[in-house]
C-alpha cells in the first residue's frame, strides 16, 4: 500500500537534492553583499514588520482583483481544453459566452480607467 | 438547449441588457440612448414574461429552472417595478453626480438576479440568484457615496445582507446533510423520519432567518428604514418591492410543500415549529412595523416601518397556508407593488420638484397648497397602504384576512385588524400634513413649484394610480380578473 507513494517520495527528494546543490553553488560561486532589502521575505513589495494600518495605493487591489478574476479563468478554462473534442458545441457555446461577459468586464475597467495608473485626472460627472 | 434558453428567457434579456448598458457606459453614452434600451429590454422581458405565464409550470436545465404560470407572474411584477423604477428614477436623480448609466445597469442586474430567485428549483441555484440580486442592490443602496446617510445605507445593507447569506447557506448545507438533495421537489417529498431531526429543522430554521431578513420581517427588521433613508428614493422604492416578491415567491415555493407535507402527516414536524414561528414574526412583524411607525419624522422611514408592517400581512399567508391564502398573497404583492412603488415615486417627485434636503414629514406642510393634484396622487397611495376601500390594499387585506378566518385564525386576524388600524392613523398623518398645515417651508422655496412632472413620473404615476384604483375593483368587474389568473396556478 505505502509503496504507491515511492515516486512522490523520490520527487520530494530529488528537488531538495537539486534545490540544495543550487543554493550552495551560488552561495559559494556568487559574490555575497547582503543588505536589508535583500534579506526581506518577499512580500509584494511591502515591509512585513510595522503597523498594520498602512495606507496604500488603491491601484494594487484592482490589480489583484483583476488577476484573480483572470486567473479563476484560466481554472475554468483547462479542464475544458483538456476534453476539448469530446464536448461538442453546446459546451463550446457556453465557454465563449464565458469568455464574452469577462472580456466585457475588462473592457469595462479598460475604459473607466481603473488600470491607469499615475494620472490624477478626477473622474467628471458623466451626466446632466 | 433552446427549450432550456426559452424557459430562462426573460432573465436572459434582462442579463444582456445590464452588459449592454454597462459597455455603453463605459464609452460615455448619453441619457437619451441609456434611458430608453434600459426601457426597451425591460418591456421585453416584460411581454415574454407576460407571454409564458400561460404555459403550465415546467422544469428546464436539468431540473434547475422552473418556468411558467407561477414564476413568470412575479417576473412581470418585478419587472414592471423596475420599469417604473427606471421612468422614475431617470427623472428624479438629474443633476445628481451619482446618476450614471450603471445605475441602470444595477437595477437589470438586480432584475437578473430576482428573476433567477422566482424561478429556481434547486438551493444553489436559489442562492445564485439570492446574491446576484443582492449584491446589485448593496450597490444601488449606497450610491449616494458622499452623504452620511448613502454611506449608512450601503454599508449596513452590505454587512447585515452578508450576514443573512451566511444563516441562508449554512441553513441549506444542513437540509442538503439530512436529506442528502438540493432539489425542491426532493426536499418536499422528504419522509417524516428525515424531517423530524433536529439537524432538519435547523437547516429549515436557519433558511427561514435568511428569508426574514430579506422580506424584512421583526426581529431582523433593523436595517430596513434606515437603508430606505439613506438610498435614493427611487430605489428604496425598488428595494422595498421588487426583492420582496422575489423573497415571498421564491421561498413559498420551496417552503410551503414542506409546511403541507409534514402537517398532513403528523402534527408535530419541522413543518408545524415553522408554522409556529411564522405565526409569531407575523404578528411582530404587524405590530412592530406599524407601531413604531407612529414616531416617525421621515417620510422614507415611515414607509421602511410600513413595509414591515406589510410583510407582517404577507406572511400570514404562509402562517395560513390555504390555496385561498396563496392567492390573497399573490394579490397583495401585486397590490402592495403597486401602492408602495407610487408613494416612493410620489416622495421622490417632491424631493426632486421643491428641493428637499431631507424626506421629514415637515417638509410635506403646505405642499397641498401648491400642488394639489401631485398630493392627491400621493394620498391615493397612502389610503391604499392604509386600506380604503375600493383601492387595490384594501382588497389585499381583505382577501388575507378572510382567508385566515376561514381556516380558523382569528386571533391572528384579529392583531392584524388592530394593527392595520394603527397604520391607517400613520398613513392619514402624511395626508393631513400636506393639506392641513400651514407650510412655511415650501412656500418660501426658490425653486418654481409650478415645474410639473416630466414625461417618466407622468407615466409611472398613471401606471401605478390606474392599478391601484383597477385592482381594488377589478374583482367585481364582469371580466376575467386577477384573482382568476391566480387561482390557476394552484
Amino acid at each position: 500500500m505505502l509503496e504507491t507513494y515511492l515516486p512522490v517520495v523520490l520527487l520530494a527528494a530529488i528537488s531538495l537534492t537539486i534545490a540544495l546543490i543550487f543554493m550552495t553553488l551560488s552561495r559559494v560561486m556568487g559574490p555575497y553583499r547582503p543588505n536589508k532589502v535583500k534579506l526581506t521575505p518577499y512580500e509584494s513589495g511591502m515591509d512585513p514588520i510595522g503597523e498594520a494600518k498602512e495606507r496604500y495605493s488603491i491601484s494594487y487591489y484592482l490589480v489583484a482583483m483583476e488577476f484573480i478574476v483572470f486567473d479563476l479563468e484560466v481554472m475554468f478554462l483547462y479542464p475544458w481544453v483538456v476534453r476539448y473534442l469530446d464536448l461538442g458545441f453546446a459546451t463550446f457555446a457556453a465557454v465563449i459566452v464565458f469568455i464574452t461577459v469577462l472580456f466585457l468586464g475588462l473592457l469595462y475597467t479598460l475604459k473607466k480607467g481603473t488600470l491607469d495608473f499615475g494620472s490624477q485626472t478626477k473622474v467628471k460627472p458623466l451626466w446632466d | 438547449m433552446t427549450t432550456d434558453l426559452l424557459a430562462f428567457l426573460p432573465g436572459l434579456l434582462t442579463a444582456i441588457g445590464g452588459l449592454v448598458i454597462m459597455i455603453l457606459g463605459a464609452f460615455r453614452a448619453k441619457k437619451q440612448v441609456v434611458v430608453p434600451s434600459t426601457l426597451l429590454f425591460l418591456l421585453g422581458a416584460f411581454g415574454v414574461a407576460i407571454w409564458q405565464a400561460s404555459m403550465p409550470t415546467s422544469v428546464a436545465f436539468s431540473d434547475m429552472v422552473r418556468s411558467g404560470s407561477f414564476a413568470s407572474f412575479l417576473i412581470a411584477i418585478i419587472v414592471f417595478a423596475g420599469i417604473v423604477t427606471t421612468l422614475v428614477n431617470q427623472e428624479v436623480m438629474q443633476g445628481r453626480r451619482a446618476h450614471s448609466p450603471e445605475v441602470y445597469a444595477m437595477i437589470l442586474f438586480a432584475i437578473t438576479g430576482m428573476i433567477t430567485f422566482v424561478s429556481s428549483n434547486h438551493l444553489l441555484l436559489l442562492f445564485v440568484g439570492l446574491e446576484t440580486m443582492s449584491i446589485a442592490l448593496y450597490v444601488l443602496a449606497g450610491l449616494y457615496k458622499n452623504e452620511r446617510h448613502g454611506v449608512e445605507a450601503g454599508l449596513k445593507y452590505f454587512i447585515l445582507g452578508a450576514f443573512a447569506s451566511g444563516f441562508l447557506l449554512y441553513g441549506m448545507s444542513f437540509v442538503y446533510g439530512a436529506t442528502g438533495s438540493l432539489h425542491f421537489q426532493a426536499l418536499a417529498l422528504a419522509s417524516p423520519e428525515v424531517t423530524q431531526t433536529l439537524f432538519f429543522r435547523a437547516g429549515i430554521g436557519l433558511m427561514l432567518v435568511g428569508f426574514f431578513f430579506k422580506v424584512s420581517a421583526v426581529p431582523f427588521h433593523m436595517w430596513t428604514p434606515d437603508v430606505y433613508q439613506g438610498s435614493p428614493t427611487a430605489i428604496s422604492g425598488f428595494m422595498s418591492t421588487a426583492s420582496k416578491v422575489a423573497a415571498f415567491g421564491a421561498f413559498w415555493v420551496l417552503l410551503t410543500p414542506i409546511s403541507f407535507s409534514v402537517d398532513a402527516s403528523t402534527q408535530a414536524g419541522s413543518g408545524s415549529m415553522a408554522i409556529s414561528a411564522l405565526y409569531w414574526i407575523s404578528i411582530l412583524s404587524m405590530v412592530v412595523g406599524n407601531l413604531t411607525s407612529i414616531a416617525q419624522q421621515d417620510l422614507k422611514r415611515i414607509l421602511g416601518f410600513s413595509s414591515i408592517g406589510h410583510a407582517g400581512y404577507l406572511l400570514m399567508g404562509f402562517v395560513v397556508a390555504t390555496p385561498q391564502a396563496f392567492t390573497a398573497m399573490l394579490f397583495y404583492l401585486v397590490a402592495y407593488t403597486l401602492m408602495n412603488l407610487g408613494a416612493f415615486a410620489m416622495i421622490a417627485h417632491f424631493e426632486r420638484t421643491f428641493g428637499w434636503t431631507d424626506a421629514s414629514m415637515d417638509q410635506l406642510k403646505g405642499v397641498g397648497r401648491i400642488a394639489p393634484r401631485r398630493v392627491a396622487l400621493l394620498s391615493l397611495f397612502m389610503l391604499s397602504l392604509a386600506g380604503f376601500p375600493p383601492l387595490a390594499g384594501f382588497f389585499g387585506k381583505y382577501l388575507v384576512f378572510s382567508a385566515a378566518i376561514e381556516a380558523g385564525f382569528v386571533t391572528l386576524t384579529v392583531v392584524a385588524i388592530l394593527s392595520a388600524i394603527v397604520g391607517a392613523f400613520v398613513y392619514l398623518r402624511v395626508i393631513g400634513q400636506a393639506y392641513f398645515e400651514q407650510g412655511e417651508s415650501a412656500e418660501s422655496q426658490s425653486v418654481d413649484p409650478q415645474k410639473g412632472m416630466g414625461w417618466g413620473m407622468v407615466i409611472a404615476a398613471s401606471l401605478l394610480a390606474a392599478g391601484t384604483i383597477h385592482f381594488g375593483i377589478d374583482a367585481l368587474m364582469p371580466w376575467p380578473s386577477l384573482l382568476d389568473w391566480v387561482n390557476g396556478f394552484m
